[in-house]
């Protein structure tokens, strides 16, 4: 079946996932058949539904608009049960049916980007898969197909030289969309459905579309696509995105870029700028086209810009916790087997992170390198605080998520006047390293979390060996309530400051009750913010009794709570980039961003 | 009798004539086509995949039947018919079996697996359904993660407590999320007491209809932003069109209603359809470029000046019964 063009091994990232797009559906049976016991859960209508997709994409013409619709059918089914059951009742048949599916309209998306780009992959297809039809179908319309197929291609093909500079560019609006659709579709299965076991499977789909959205897949030059255009040569490239890009000798302008590169905000200001970045919505970020990957050559990011260091607030640190400059497992293992170990800020623990040096975290341009130009998509809070009103999660792409909610934040210019707060932005909790695994490698899980910590009886929660990672991102401000974690957790401040402040286990700290079914007793009733008049009163927060005379009483209580509360001892301090703060199991802890921050803990026990 | 459907199709289950199956599939229907004549039909089941058409007269066997039935479902007729055919399943696998003729008092069961092996000849002893001796259920109406049932006079309500507006009614712990419960905004109404329920088994938008023909409906505002934008988290009347014969402003009487999973049809007393919601898969009948609509819309087709029975909703499929 191979019957690719004979010829030298070329470097055709798009021909590769066109034909590894062609083998996952030939080969789709053994594939379902691995799966087959598992997806049984989902009752034979939707399996049924689904193999149906796979064996229809394997004919000859395929009707992908139904076949898409389709998939969608299955996904929006499988995607209704994830809020049905509660999540740890899930049957896992729901999150593998929405990959699998998730899988095949991205490949359907792909032979719809591929046959936009290059016809004659999909014209190849298509003959591979027309000659066995013909022999095993006894349709008496197959002639007639066949013939339709032809006319088809002859039209297209008149087409494709027709084409003037509209459709040029209509076409390549088309193939932007189809781009992120696929990307969407993937990001979906890996952040709704968990990748559903595929993980590492949806991975190396998107290193390979990656590789085909940027790679000059026309210029068949594998010394053009390997080498690295110096510093001066990729800016002088950029500086000519604006216009018509210069097309090679070999190739019509109009089949030259297929990831439109948007030009370099110039000048760069200086990495220390006060002023937020004004990078409007629509404006383009310089995006380098060949970041390093794992390189020791540091300069190429250090003429991007950095993202501001501005605080609209800072609060005064009333009991600074103690600073210690990184200890040894040893030394830490001893602090750790104090009955009740205390929190404390280890500094210079993590110096050689990429994170806060080659591959800079701080610079907007390195993270759009690395989520494919910003394109890949990331959960995000809405809203102050996950106690709120209001309160909500979306899921958008990173490019938008930076321009929407980091760098386009206003300065508000007193803590208190934070009207434009409840549109905050946080990537919060998010396993981003799992969902991007190139992020991953430009930091180190710290040996610290290789010790043994004590164990407190039913707070804790078993965890696999390795320690949980998760990702917290934002623009100033955002916030954390008052709460406590079933883990032990280093937090390693990566980018910006931010304010913590904590309360031993002891503190009687009074926590909430259960609300609209879920058990919200891990977090305080009160917020430290609104308490020390760093924020607003929340509307709708406070509920009140029902009646006139109990809603006094109730709230001359509640005064005295708030007033208790007050007088409760805690330590605060402010985390400042490459500082890690130890946070003991069971301690409650209230986080505020001050800056734009970017910061990774880690869970362990 | 006529009966015309629109909607998701991916399984035919909108079409009781074919038995030859092409090879490619079946395309979904897009505006509101008659997929079925006979003498006698009374009333439609709807499932995800496949569809059920029946006449009062032989109560326990559908007269027609088009689309993939599940094995479990399959399994459930033949062995218990009138269990299968007052069973009541909520997205989240819980079937309630209402009280009937061989079935004294309604049960509660995780998930049809569990009720079949239950209704083995030799049970597992460990397992117990849950029981609701004290109540007589007159209708049932599944919904994403729980039920609504009409036990006269009251509209009750139980399932999942992390969707409050779904329950609409206070939960405490005499009354908690997951028993059988009045909602108080459903009862002493002006216009009567509620005489229909509807809502989806993978929806969370409800609706009910009083014995004066006011229609109320309520749901998951979030859940159901996308296609029924400022969606009341408790029991409110819907005011639809104009009403032709006074001032008032409480628009059309309403006769039917049907709730799908992201899509709601209303038949008027005067005999017009009206719907709002997801037309994605043609399940409005308003056509392949229509993908939403989030005002009420008068539904026209050829059921027009006829007169109509009754109406259904499927997760994303509507049925009009049209009598001759």
């Amino acid at each position: 079946m191979e019957q690719n063009p004979p010829g030298p091994e070329i470097d055709d990232p798009l021909r590769k996932l066109v034909d590894q797009g062609n083998t996952f559906i030939v080969r789709y049976d053994a594939r379902y058949q691995k799966s087959a016991a598992i997806l049984e859960g989902c009752g034979e209508p939707l399996v049924e539904l689904l193999i149906r997709q796979a064996r229809l994409m394997s004919i000859a013409t395929p009707d992908y608009e139904l076949i898409k619709r389709r998939l969608d059918d299955i996904l929006s089914a499988s995607y209704n049960k994830f809020y049905a059951y509660l999540y740890k009742d899930l049957p896992p048949c729901w999150r593998l049916l929405y990959t699998e599916a998730a899988i095949l309209k991205f490949w359907v998306l792909v032979f719809e980007w591929a046959r936009s780009q290059r016809p004659e992959l999909i014209r190849e297809k298509q003959w591979l898969q027309m000659a066995p039809e013909e022999r095993e179908l006894d349709h008496p319309g197959r002639m007639e197909q066949v013939r339709g197929i032809k006319e088809r291609w002859k039209k297209a093909k008149q087409e494709d030289r027709q084409q003037g500079p509209e459709q040029q560019q209509q076409k390549e609006q088309r193939e932007e969309e189809l781009l992120n659709e696929m990307i969407k579709t993937l990001d979906l299965a890996l952040i709704l459905a968990g990748g559903g076991g595929k993980q590492d499977e949806i991975h190396s789909y998107l290193a390979l579309l990656e590789s085909a959205a940027s790679g000059p897949s026309k210029d068949f030059k594998p010394d053009v696509v390997n080498s690295k255009p110096s510093e001066s040569e990729r800016s002088k490239q950029d500086l000519s995105l604006g216009h018509k890009r210069e097309a090679p000798p070999t190739q019509p302008p109009t089949k030259r870029t297929k990831l439109s590169l948007p030009p370099p905000i110039n000048p760069s200001p200086p990495s220390d700028a006060p002023a937020p970045l004004d990078i409007a919505e629509n404006t383009p970020i310089d995006i380098p086209e060949n970041p390093p990957i794992n390189t020791p050559q540091p300069p190429v990011w250090s003429t991007h810009p950095s993202f501001s260091p501005f605080e609209p607030f800072t609060p005064p640190i009333t009991s600074p916790l103690p600073r210690l400059p990184a200890p040894s497992l040893t030394t830490f293992q001893t602090h750790l087997s104090h009955p009740s170990p205390q929190p404390l800020i280890l500094t210079g623990l993590v110096p050689h992170w990429p994170a806060l040096t080659t591959n800079p975290w701080s610079k907007p341009a390195y993270l759009l390198s690395r989520t494919f130009s910003g394109r890949r998509l990331i959960p995000v809070e809405i809203g102050r605080s996950y106690v709120d009103e209001g309160w909500s999660q979306q899921i958008l792409p990173f490019s938008s998520f930076l321009t929407t909610y980091i760098t386009s934040s206003p300065p508000s210019p007193s803590p208190s006047s934070s009207s434009s707060s409840s549109s905050k932005g946080y990537l919060a909790q998010h396993q981003l390293f799992t969902q991007l695994p190139q992020l991953r490698n430009d930091i180190t899980i710290p040996d610290l979390c290789y010790t043994a910590p004590p164990k407190v009886d039913g707070e804790e929660e078993e965890l696999e060996e390795e320690p949980m990672l998760n990702a917290w991102f934002g623009p100033p401000g955002t916030i954390t309530p008052l709460h406590t974690d079933p883990y032990h957790n280093l937090l390693v401040q990566v980018v910006g400051r931010k304010y913590v402040r904590l309360y031993s286990p002891e503190a009687k700290v009074k926590a909430r009750g259960e609300e609209g079914g879920v058990d919200m007793g891990n977090t305080a009733a009160f917020d430290v913010g609104v308490l020390e008049g760093w924020d607003a009163v929340v509307e709708g927060e406070d509920e009140g009794g029902d009646g006139n005379g109990e809603k006094e009483e109730e709230e001359e209580e509640e005064e005295e709570e708030k007033e208790e509360f007050k007088r409760l001892e805690y330590v605060d301090c402010i985390l400042e980039p490459g500082e890690t703060l130890y946070i003991p199991v069971g301690w409650w802890h209230y986080v505020r961003g001050l800056s734009v921050s970017f910061s990774v803990s880690f869970w362990w026990n | 009798m006529s009966l015309y459907a629109t909607g998701l199709n991916a399984w035919s289950q909108l079409d009781f004539t074919t038995t030859q199956k092409d090879h490619q599939q079946p395309d979904d229907i897009f505006t509101f086509t008659c997929v079925l004549k006979d003498k006698n039909i009374d009333y439609v089941r709807p499932f995800p995949s496949y569809t059920l058409v029946y006449t009062t007269t032989t109560p326990l066997s559908p007269t027609h039947t088009a689309g993939l039935i599940p094995k479990l479902h399959h399994h459930l007729s033949t062995t218990h018919p009138p269990h299968y055919h007052h069973f009541a399943q909520a997205s989240n696998d819980t079937v309630l079996l209402p009280n009937h003729p061989t079935n004294p008092h309604p049960q509660q069961y995780p998930s049809l697996t569990t009720l079949l092996s239950h209704l083995q000849p030799d049970p597992s002893p460990s397992f117990t359904p849950l029981s609701y001796p004290s109540l007589t259920l007159s209708q049932t109406s599944p919904f994403a993660t729980g039920f609504l049932a009409l036990s006269p006079p009251h509209v009750l309500s139980w399932g999942d407590p992390r969707y409050p507006p779904l329950l609409s009614r206070p939960i405490t712990p005499t009354s908690p999320a997951s028993l059988p419960s009045p909602i108080p905004d459903l009862s002493s109404l002006p216009t009567g007491p509620i005489v229909k329920l509807s809502s989806s088994p993978s929806g969370y938008l409800l609706a009910a209809l009083t014995q004066g023909h006011d229609l109320y409906a309520w749901g998951h505002p979030s859940r159901c932003s996308a296609f029924y934008p400022s969606l009341p988290s408790s029991p409110e009347p819907v005011v639809i069109g104009d009403d032709d014969d006074d001032d008032d402003d409480d628009g059309k009487d309403i006769k039917d209603v049907a709730v799908g999973q992201s899509h709601i049809i209303v038949l008027t007393t005067d005999g017009q359809i009206w719907g709002r919601g997801d037309n994605s898969s043609g399940q409005l009948g308003l056509g392949r470029e229509t993908k939403l609509v989030t005002e009420w819309t008068r539904l026209r087709g050829e059921f027009d000046d006829k007169k109509i029975k009754g109406v259904w909703a499927g997760e994303r499929n509507s049925f009009i019964l049209v009598q001759p």
